[in-house]
C-alpha cells in the first residue's frame, strides 16, 4: 500500500513537472502555456511524496525507496509522453487524488 | 581530438572521455551489472538451484518450526559448542543451520552447515552446486583468478564507470531538458534517447551503486591507510570499524566474536548460577524444544513494544545441552541502513527462560554510518520485498543503460561505415563482442540454470561443471556472433534466450522442484518469484526478437545494422 501511495504521488509530480515543459505542453494541449505553477507544484509534490516513504520504511531505507520510486515514476511519465500523452490530463490528477486518499486512510 | 585541430570545448572533450571510458570496460560493466542485478535475488536463486529444498514446507507457527529444528539439531550435532538457526522466511523454505564443534578450528573453516526440513527437522541432502553465489561472486571478483586480481579489475572498471557517469552528465547537458523524451523508431536518435533515459532516470541509483561499489572494494584497492594504522592487521581494523573491541566483548556483530563472547558468558553463568553443581554431573540439559516457544513470544512482544513488527529471524544457542546454555534471538530485518542491517537481539537464559541481556544496537561513528548506508543500499541485505524489487528493477535499468550505450557505439558509426563501403575491423570487433556479451551472457546464465538440473547428481565436481558450462555457453555465443551477420546473430541469440528461459518453469517440476502450481498453492514466494522472473526475461528477449524480425522486412534492402543516420548535437 505504501509503495502504491509513494508511486502515485511521485508519478503525478513527475507528470506535472513534464507539463511545465513546452515540448510536452505541445503534445498534450497542442499549444504552449504558462507552466510555472505546474513546475512548482510538481517539485513540491515530489518532496511531499518523501513523507509516506519515510513513514513506511524509516529515514534511511525510506529515502532509498523514494529515490527508486522517482526513477520509475519518471519512466512511467516518459513512456506516457511517448505513447499516450493526451490522457495525462486526467490520469495524473486521478492518480494523485487516489494516492492522497489512500494516504489519509492509511 | 578534433580532426580539424580546432580547440575543443569542454563538452567535446567530455564526449570523447565518455565514449572511451564507456566502451573499453563496457562489456565487463555489463557483466557486473547483469550478474549483480540477479544477485538481489541470491537466496531465491540458491533455493531454485537446490530443488531438494522445495519439499520443505514450513508450518505457519514459528514456535513449532523452531522446536522441531532444535530437536533435529539435538540429533545432528549434540556436542556442538553452538548452533545457529536461520528460520524460514519469504525467501527461504528451510531452516538453515550452522554449528561449531567443540574443537573446531577458528573462522569459517570450523563452521558446519546443513539445511533442515522446516516441518520435520531432518537434514536435507542437496545436490552439489555453487548456486547463485557463483553469479554473486563473479560480479565483484570474476572467476578463475586470484580474488584480489579479480577485485582490482572490477574496481578499475567501476572507476571508469564513475568517470563515464560524470562525463556523460556534462556531455549530454540536454538530457535534463529532455528528461521525459523518447523518440522511438528513429535509429540512432532512439538509441541515444534510450541510453539517456535509462542513465538519467536512474541517476541516483547509478551514482549510489558505483560509489558504494568502490567503497566496498576500498579495502582491496586502497589498503595502505588501514595497513599503516593497524600495522597490517586487517582483522583488528575490521573489528574496530564495526565498533567491536578486539577482545570480542562489546557489541559484537561478527559472528565468530559473538559466539566467543557468548561462550565465555555461558561458562561463567554455569559456574555461578548452578551453585557449584558439578559439571560432569550431567547438569540438567534444558529441553530447548519446549522452552523456545515462550522465548519467541517474549521477543515478539518486546520488539512490538519497541515499535517494530519484527519476527525472530535467527536463533543462536550457546552451549546447547549443557548447563548455563544461552539462547540468543535476533530479529528478521532492521529499520536503518546506518547500522549495516544490524538487527535487534535478545539473550535468554535457557534454563529459566528469562531475558538475560538486551544487547544494544551498535551506534556507528559518523564515518561508519556513512559507509554503512552505502554498503547496505548496494547489497540490499535486509531489504524488504518492496525495496528489494526497487533495487532489482533499478539494476535492470542500469544493465539496459550499459547495453544501449554499447549498441549506440556501433549505431553511431554506421554512416562512417557506409561511406567507407566496408566494415573496419574495430567496428566489427565491437559489434561481435556486443552480441556475444549482451545476449551471450543471458545465454550463459540460462545454460547454468539448465545444467543445474540436467547434470547427474552424482557427477564428480558437479558444481565446477555447472560453472564450466556457463563459460562454454558464453564462448559459444561469442563464436556464433563472430560467424553470423550482426542482425542474424542478435535475432538467433535472442530467440535462444527466450526459449531457454520460458522453459525453465517447465523444467523445474520435471527435475525435482516444485512447479508453479504447487509453489503457488503452498505459498512458496521464493520459488514463485524465480519462475516469474525467468518468464519476464524470456518475454523481454522475445520482444526484442519480434522487434528485430519486424524491422527486417522494410529494411531488408538497406545495409544490415545501418539505421537511418541522424547526426546528433553531441557528435564532435
Amino acid at each position: 500500500m505504501n509503495a502504491l501511495i509513494v508511486f502515485a504521488l511521485s508519478y503525478a509530480a513527475m507528470a506535472a513537472v513534464s507539463l511545465s515543459m513546452e515540448r510536452h505542453q505541445q503534445q498534450v494541449a497542442g499549444r504552449p502555456f504558462a507552466g510555472m505553477a505546474l513546475r512548482l507544484g510538481g517539485w513540491v509534490l515530489l518532496a511531499v511524496s518523501l513523507a509516506p516513504a519515510i513513514a513506511a520504511w524509516g529515514t534511511s531505507v525510506g529515502i532509498l525507496a523514494w529515490l527508486g520510486f522517482l526513477t520509475f515514476a519518471a519512466l512511467a511519465t516518459g513512456l506516457q509522453m511517448t505513447y499516450a500523452p493526451r490522457p495525462v490530463r486526467w490520469t495524473a490528477p486521478t492518480v494523485a487524488l487516489l494516492g492522497a486518499m489512500a494516504w489519509m486512510l492509511a | 581530438m578534433r580532426p580539424d585541430s580546432k580547440p575543443e570545448g569542454i563538452r567535446q572533450s567530455m564526449s570523447w572521455l565518455h565514449t572511451w571510458t564507456g566502451i573499453v570496460p563496457g562489456w565487463l560493466l555489463y557483466a557486473v551489472f547483469f550478474t549483480g542485478t540477479l544477485s538481489y535475488f541470491l537466496d531465491e536463486v540458491n533455493l531454485w538451484m537446490k530443488p531438494e529444498l522445495h519439499a520443505s514446507v514450513p508450518a505457519a507457527d514459528a514456535a513449532r518450526i523452531a522446536a522441531v529444528a532444535l530437536a533435529g539439531m539435538g540429533k545432528l550435532a549434540p556436542d556442538a559448542n553452538s548452533w545457529t538457526l536461520e528460520l524460514p522466511n519469504e525467501r527461504q523454505t528451510t531452516v538453515s543451520a550452522t554449528w561449531r564443534d567443540r574443537n573446531a578450528p577458528a573462522g569459517r573453516a570450523g563452521t558446519k552447515r546443513a539445511e533442515l526440513d522446516a516441518a520435520t527437522g531432518e537434514k536435507i541432502d542437496t545436490r552439489e552446486t555453487r548456486g547463485g553465489s557463483f553469479l554473486y561472486r563473479f560480479h565483484f571478483e570474476l572467476h578463475a583468478m586470484d580474488r584480489t586480481t579479480g577485485r582490482w579489475i572490477v574496481g578499475i572498471a567501476t572507476m571508469f564507470m564513475f568517470v563515464a557517469i560524470i562525463s556523460g552528465v556534462i556531455t549530454h547537458k540536454k538530457i535534463f531538458a529532455e528528461f521525459f523524451t523518447f523518440r522511438p523508431k528513429k535509429g540512432q536518435r532512439s538509441w541515444l534517447d534510450a541510453h539517456n533515459a535509462t542513465a538519467v532516470l536512474a541517476l541516483p541509483f547509478h551514482i549510489m551503486i558505483t560509489f558504494s561499489g568502490l567503497l566496498l572494494l576500498m579495502a582491496t584497492l586502497m589498503p595502505w591507510g588501514a595497513d599503516a594504522a593497524y600495522d597490517g592487521n586487517a582483522q583488528a581494523y575490521n573489528m574496530e570499524r564495526r565498533g567491536m573491541a578486539p577482545g570480542g566483548q562489546g557489541q559484537g556483530q561478527g559472528q565468530g566474536e559473538q559466539r566467543n563472547a557468548g561462550g565465555r558468558e555461558g561458562r561463567e553463568g554455569g559456574r555461578e548460577g548452578r551453585g557449584g553443581r558439578s559439571r560432569d554431573g550431567g547438569g540438567e540439559a534444558v529441553d530447548l524444544a519446549a522452552a523456545i516457544g515462550p522465548m519467541l513470544a517474549q521477543a515478539r512482544t518486546e520488539w512490538k513494544n519497541g515499535g517494530s513488527n519484527h519476527e525472530v529471524g535467527r536463533i543462536t544457542v550457546n552451549r546447547p545441552n549443557k548447563p548455563g546454555a544461552t539462547v540468543e534471538l535476533r530479529a528478521h530485518g532492521s529499520d536503518s541502513l546506518t547500522t549495516r542491517g544490524a538487527s535487534a537481539r535478545l539473550v535468554f537464559d535457557a534454563a529459566t527462560g528469562k531475558i538475560k541481556e538486551r544487547p544494544p544496537l551498535p551506534t556507528p561513528s559518523a564515518a561508519s554510518a556513512f559507509g554503512n548506508v552505502f554498503a547496505s543500499a548496494h547489497m540490499g541485505r535486509f531489504a524488504g520485498p518492496t525495496v528489494r524489487w526497487l533495487l532489482f528493477l533499478s539494476g535492470v535499468v542500469g544493465t539496459a543503460m550499459v547495453a544501449t550505450g554499447l549498441v549506440l557505439w556501433v549505431v553511431k558509426r554506421a554512416p562512417e561505415r557506409r561511406k567507407l563501403g566496408r566494415t573496419p575491423f574495430g567496428h566489427r570487433l565491437v559489434e561481435v563482442t556486443n552480441t556475444g556479451v549482451i545476449t551471450g551472457l543471458a545465454l550463459a546464465t540460462g545454460a547454468y540454470f539448465w545444467l543445474n538440473r540436467l547434470l547427474p547428481v552424482e557427477l564428480a565436481e558437479r558444481a565446477a561443471w555447472e560453472i564450466n558450462g556457463f563459460f562454454l555457453a558464453w564462448l559459444a555465443a561469442l563464436v556464433h556472433a563472430a560467424l553470423r551477420p550482426a542482425r542474424a546473430a542478435w535475432l538467433e541469440q535472442c530467440i535462444a534466450v527466450a526459449v531457454m528461459f520460458v522453459l525453465l518453469p517447465v523444467l523445474n517440476p520435471l527435475t525435482g522442484g516444485h512447479g508453479l502450481d504447487r509453489s503457488i498453492a503452498l505459498g512458496q514466494a521464493g520459488i514463485v518469484g524465480f519462475d516469474f522472473a525467468m518468464l519476464a526475461i524470456a518475454a523481454l528477449f522475445g520482444w526484442i526478437a519480434r522487434h528485430l524480425i519486424r524491422k527486417d522486412r522494410p529494411l531488408a534492402k538497406a545495409a544490415p545494422g545501418a539505421a537511418p543516420a541522424e547526426l546528433t548535437e553531441v557528435t564532435p
